[in-house]
């Protein structure tokens, strides 16, 4: 039996109290070299609370009350302690039994881009047989590292065994894996004296599912930045400098449609433009460009003095937003940094493919800074 | 009905509470409770019709405004803290009706009513108070849940939140929850307030101020004012009677007291009489003897010596009779107790005596006096009084009456020899010759017991009580007069009896000798209709008397004496269940036919017991939900050498130990599969799979190879 779980129902206050004294003594052992973990581990709270603005007002009270009763010997005030004592335990089991017995199931989007608000969608189940859930909140977990800001998913009710679907604003602040351990269910029901929850980051990262959600590895990747004619050209390299003289390289058979021409017997068929052939009363052929030729490779120098540099991830956006940019044009596109490569290829399957090593990319410590160059294959 | 709708019932209904509470006070007139409750009723309608009449700047002037009443009232008119912030807090109360309109106004409505209950908590004793106590939590519980939920519906909506809570959230279900969640904390605080300690070592303790002036009682007898005492049904004091060994039903004790003639609650013995007023010639009172200290102290009548000058007590002998007593606080300091008593427990400092054998309290009581007394109810035994003022008659200044009245009392003693037989024919003589009524004439000028005896013939306790004491003592047995209470009526229900205003009496003690033996023995004169109890109040006062009764005992005098008592008590039982339980651990069981079906029950409800432990223990762990037959799939190929390890899924551990059948039938794989659509999809397999994976097993015990 979970003894922190049947003490942190009726006593919320000796369970937390009792996990800070305690907690802290097995800190201390753990510093001392004596069971450093399983200590902290064992002592560890299943439940948060935290005093409301209302809570603390009703303890202020309770507190003068208790006073006033011991001094006067009223066995009438002491009855008003011990009501409002009773108020504080009533809180712990009802807010305890609007937490049990729900389950939820997250959904992501698919994508996930840095700095760009999403909605995760809560399947919220109540397992509970004749108990409804009044007035709780879903929220994920918080993660080890920051840049997750979720909004809560509230539920006002939901039946004994019953099921509603809610969703919550969320935005990853910036790219990389993000682990999400759960999520947390957290309510001030019934008396709004006491925010309680389920905890917290230790869970996010055990093995085990809270709430039947089970831990979640997402990619963010980097946010696709709008990329300027201008500062393209700034950063291309090779024989052409624009997109229009780069068309005008070489014919071939490409998708896009290059120029069109006369018709020269024993040609295919396939390619004659029958519009034109009826206006003009002559046959003409259409050209397409030469698609192998249409091929870009954005070179990253990732170089970067600190570990959590904004300038850094500005290119880093600024990258993606090139590929993003050259993608969309049709073109092959592929990336190489000082930490890893990928051929050019075109497709949004490409695109993803780059994005996701933007995301997951680590800075390489140097001093010269990161550069962003795009080169025409 | 819509979310604002709930608010607004809750608040009056709260506002009724406070208004109740208020009304508890003592010191609050009812007209003010009545004027405060009209205005709250007529701000209803401008709740009801969204109106406006005093905005929230307006209130905030006011409430200061009422503020400043408040002190003025404190510091020049009521001079009590507890009456003049109730008064503050109703006017205040009734403001705030008028000015409902956000959440931030129905808490502040919520606080004032919470602080009205305070001061009713500090200032009454009534039952009525739990009364309100127990719906102020059901409405808390009621109106917290709301506003929490409302505050987090909205904080939930984010933007645009002034919406209302959907409807259909408080349904009948909601209701029936919230009352059993009311039972439950009123369940818990009682609990808590039995167990919460009670220090008492306060700089302000102080019982609760007084409710009750008992004024009918006095160590005085006027003769010509007693009357309206008897039409007045307040309670004085309740005294219980411990069962008495062998007479059940407990009604029994009542009866056997009431073949013993009836209990005479004996306040002050009176020895002077000026011709129109009884009294007690004053005389230095003496301290009681303590027995017994500690918090409840036992004082001892039993060989206290007299005052100085007085005459011995005298001694009381025969059976027993234990009373616990609650005494209202009277505008007196006598303790009653029925007559004779000769030894007295309770929380005093100390208790005095006078050689009337009265007990005297240190001062007047503010709050309810509870105590315990033991007392020989038969005559008391004592040496005859040498102080002639027993039989003085010395304010028969009137020749003619006193020569009327002692002719008269030769009359009825004609023929008695001893004092004790012309004490009994006087008695005779008054009960059978002359009328009871709480009206006599009254005849102006004349002495009220020579108008009594010769005019009227007809009067009251006190008429009876003091014709026979003056008759006696012109006989020349010295006598004197006693007041105190008849024993009123009996409570079944608590077995007590309830003695009202209306029991006042007053009767007589002479002093004469019978068998041999010197001692004051009790006359009471005044012919039954004195005696019998006058009409009473409902029965149905019995259950509620019965209640207040409880509620004195248990909630408003429950003391760190009785939190021992009762910790004593379960540490007794505790043991004793504990040392039950190793006798019959020790010895063989030896089990009557009698006991059998309670041994039968105890074990199928320890069996019903284990079994929903296990199965509440038992969810979420991984034997309770993995399938019987993937278990013994384990068990099989762990039997074999092929052990799954942590880090492998079952389907891998399957791909693993696949290679090594001989034969291509891929069944560790096919139960493997089985075990994931139970475990994971939630469909248990039916018949003729469970047949399949029989088979299966059993090929794989048979077929497989052990691990290479």
């Amino acid at each position: 039996m979970n003894i922190r779980l049947v003490t942190s129902a009726p006593f919320p206050w000796l369970n937390a109290i009792t996990g800070i004294i305690y907690g802290k003594k097995a800190a201390k052992a753990g510093a001392q070299g004596e069971t450093p973990y399983d200590g902290k581990r064992r002592l560890r709270l299943s439940r948060s609370i935290a005093v409301t603005r209302e809570g603390k007002w009703f303890i202020g009270v309770l507190f003068l009350v208790g006073v006033a009763a011991i001094n006067t010997g009223n066995n009438l005030l002491y009855l008003i302690v011990a009501a409002m004592l009773s108020f504080i335990i009533i809180s712990g089991v009802l807010s305890e039994s609007a937490m049990n017995g729900i389950k939820v199931q997250r959904q992501l989007p698919g994508r996930i881009f840095k700095g760009r608000p999403i909605r995760i969608r809560y399947k919220i189940k109540n397992n509970k047989k004749h108990l409804p859930s009044y007035s709780f909140s879903i929220t994920e977990l918080p993660l080890t590292s920051p840049g997750l800001k979720a909004d809560p998913a509230y539920v006002l009710k939901l039946k004994a065994r019953g099921e509603t679907v809610k969703t919550a604003q969320c935005v990853f602040e910036r790219r990389g894996m993000f682990a999400l351990g759960g999520v947390r269910i957290s309510t001030r029901f019934p008396f709004g004296l006491f925010l309680k929850g389920k905890k917290g980051p230790a869970e996010a990262a055990g093995a085990r599912p809270l709430h039947g959600v089970e831990p979640l590895q997402v990619v963010v990747y980097p946010a696709i930045k709008p990329v300027l004619s201008a500062h393209l050209k700034a950063i291309s390299r090779n024989v052409c400098s624009s997109d229009r003289e780069l068309m005008a390289l070489a014919k071939g058979g490409g998708t896009q449609l290059r120029s069109m021409r006369d018709y020269v017997s024993g040609e295919d068929a396939r390619f004659i433009y029958w519009k034109s052939a009826a206006k003009r009363q002559k046959l003409l052929v259409k050209e397409f460009e030469k698609e192998t030729e249409r091929k870009v490779m954005v070179l990253f120098d990732n170089y970067s003095a600190k570990d959590e540099d904004p300038a850094f991830e500005e290119i880093v956006d600024e990258a993606a937003g090139v590929i993003n940019h050259f993608i969309e044009r049709g073109f092959s596109v592929g990336l190489k940094t000082l930490t890893g490569e990928a051929s050019p290829a075109p497709g949004s399957a490409q695109l993803y493919t780059l994005l996701k090593i933007l995301a997951l990319m680590t800075p390489v410590k140097g001093s010269q800074g990161a550069r962003l160059q795009v080169v025409y294959l | 009905m819509s979310f604002t709708s709930y608010t607004l019932i809750a608040a009056y209904f709260l506002s009724a509470l406070g208004f109740a509470s208020v009304s508890l006070v003592d010191g609050i007139e009812p007209w003010f409770v009545a004027m405060t409750a009209f205005a709250a009723v007529w701000s209803l309608y401008f709740n009801v019709k969204k109106k406006t009449l005093i905005s929230s700047g307006l209130w905030n002037v006011l409430a200061v405004m009422v503020f400043v009443l408040f002190l003025a009232d404190f510091l020049l008119i009521s001079r009590t803290l507890i009456v003049s912030a109730s008064r503050f807090l109703t006017v205040l109360l009734a403001l705030k009706l008028f000015d409902l309109k956000t959440g931030r106004d129905h808490f502040i409505a919520f606080g004032i009513v919470f602080f009205q209950i305070l001061a009713a908590a500090a200032s009454t004793v009534s039952p009525a108070f739990f009364v309100i106590l127990a719906l102020f939590i059901a409405a808390s519980i009621f109106v917290l849940m709301i506003f929490t939920m409302k505050k987090d519906w909205e904080a939930g909506r984010k933007a645009g939140a002034q919406g209302d809570v959907p409807r259909g959230i408080f349904d009948a279900g909601f209701f029936a929850w919230i009352a059993v969640v009311t039972v439950f904390s009123l369940a818990g605080a009682l609990a808590l307030f039995f167990i919460l300690p009670r220090m008492g070592a306060g700089f302000f303790e102080r019982k609760t101020l007084n409710t009750v002036k008992v004024t009918g009682f006095s160590d005085r007898v006027n003769l010509d004012s007693i009357g309206p005492v008897k039409n007045d049904g307040t309670i004085v004091m309740r005294v219980e009677l411990p069962p008495l060994e062998g007479v059940h039903p407990p009604e029994g004790v009542q009866q056997k007291r009431q073949a013993q003639g009836g209990f005479y609650f004996r306040g002050a013995a009176l020895d002077f009489y000026d011709g129109k007023i009884w009294s007690r010639e004053l005389r230095g009172n003496r301290i009681l003897a303590r027995t017994v200290i500690g918090p409840v102290s036992h004082f001892s009548l039993e060989g206290a010596e007299p005052p100085q000058g007085g005459h011995p007590l005298g001694a009381a002998t025969g059976e027993t009779v234990e009373q616990n007593i609650l005494l209202e606080p009277l505008e007196t300091d006598i303790l009653f107790a029925a007559s004779h008593p000769v030894e007295i427990a309770g929380k005093f400092s100390y208790l005095s005596f006078d050689d009337g054998r009265a007990v005297y309290l240190p001062s007047t009581p503010y709050s309810r006096v509870e105590y315990k007394v033991w007392s020989v109810p038969g005559p008391l035994a004592a040496p005859r009084p040498e102080d002639e003022k027993y039989t003085d008659t010395s304010y028969l200044t009137n020749e003619a009456a006193r020569a009327r009245i002692a002719a008269l009392t030769a009359e009825v003693i004609r023929g008695q020899v001893t004092d004790f037989d012309k004490a009994i024919a006087i008695e005779k003589f008054l009960r059978k010759n002359f009328a009871y009524t709480l009206n006599p004439k009254k005849e102006a000028g004349i002495d009220p017991v020579d108008a009594f005896l010769f005019f009227s013939k007809e009067g009251y306790c006190a008429h009876f009580a003091s014709s026979m004491a003056v008759m006696l003592r012109l006989s020349g047995v010295p006598s004197r007069i006693v007041t105190g209470f008849l024993q009123g009526e009996w409570n079944s229900l608590g077995g007590y009896f309830i003695v009202r205003q209306m029991d006042a009496h007053s009767w007589v003690e002479a002093y004469a000798r019978q068998n041999g033996v010197g001692a004051w023995h009790t006359f009471d004169p005044t012919p039954s209709a004195g005696t019998e109890p006058p009409p009473r109040p409902p029965e149905f006062m019995l259950y509620l008397d019965f209640i207040r009764w409880k509620w004195n005992r248990y909630i408003i005098n429950f003391t760190f004496s009785d939190q021992r008592k009762l910790a004593q008590t379960l540490e007794s039982r505790t043991a004793g269940l504990t040392a039950w339980l190793k006798n019959a651990l020790r010895e063989k069981p030896k089990i009557s036919a009698e006991g059998a079906p309670l041994v039968l029950a105890a074990l199928l409800l320890a069996a019903a017991c284990y079994l929903y432990m296990k199965k509440a223990l038992g969810k979420g762990t991984l034997k309770q939900k993995t399938p019987r037959f993937y278990l013994d799939l384990l068990g099989i190929l762990e039997k074999k050498g092929y052990v799954k390890k942590a880090f492998e899924t079952p389907m891998e551990f399957a791909a693993r130990v696949e290679p090594f059948q001989r034969v291509a039938i891929h069944r560790v794989t096919d139960i493997t599969e089985l075990f994931q659509k139970e475990r994971y999809g939630g469909a248990a397999i039916n018949k003729a799979e469970a047949e399949k994976v029989k088979r299966m097993l059993e090929g794989l015990k048979k077929g497989l190879p052990p691990a290479p």
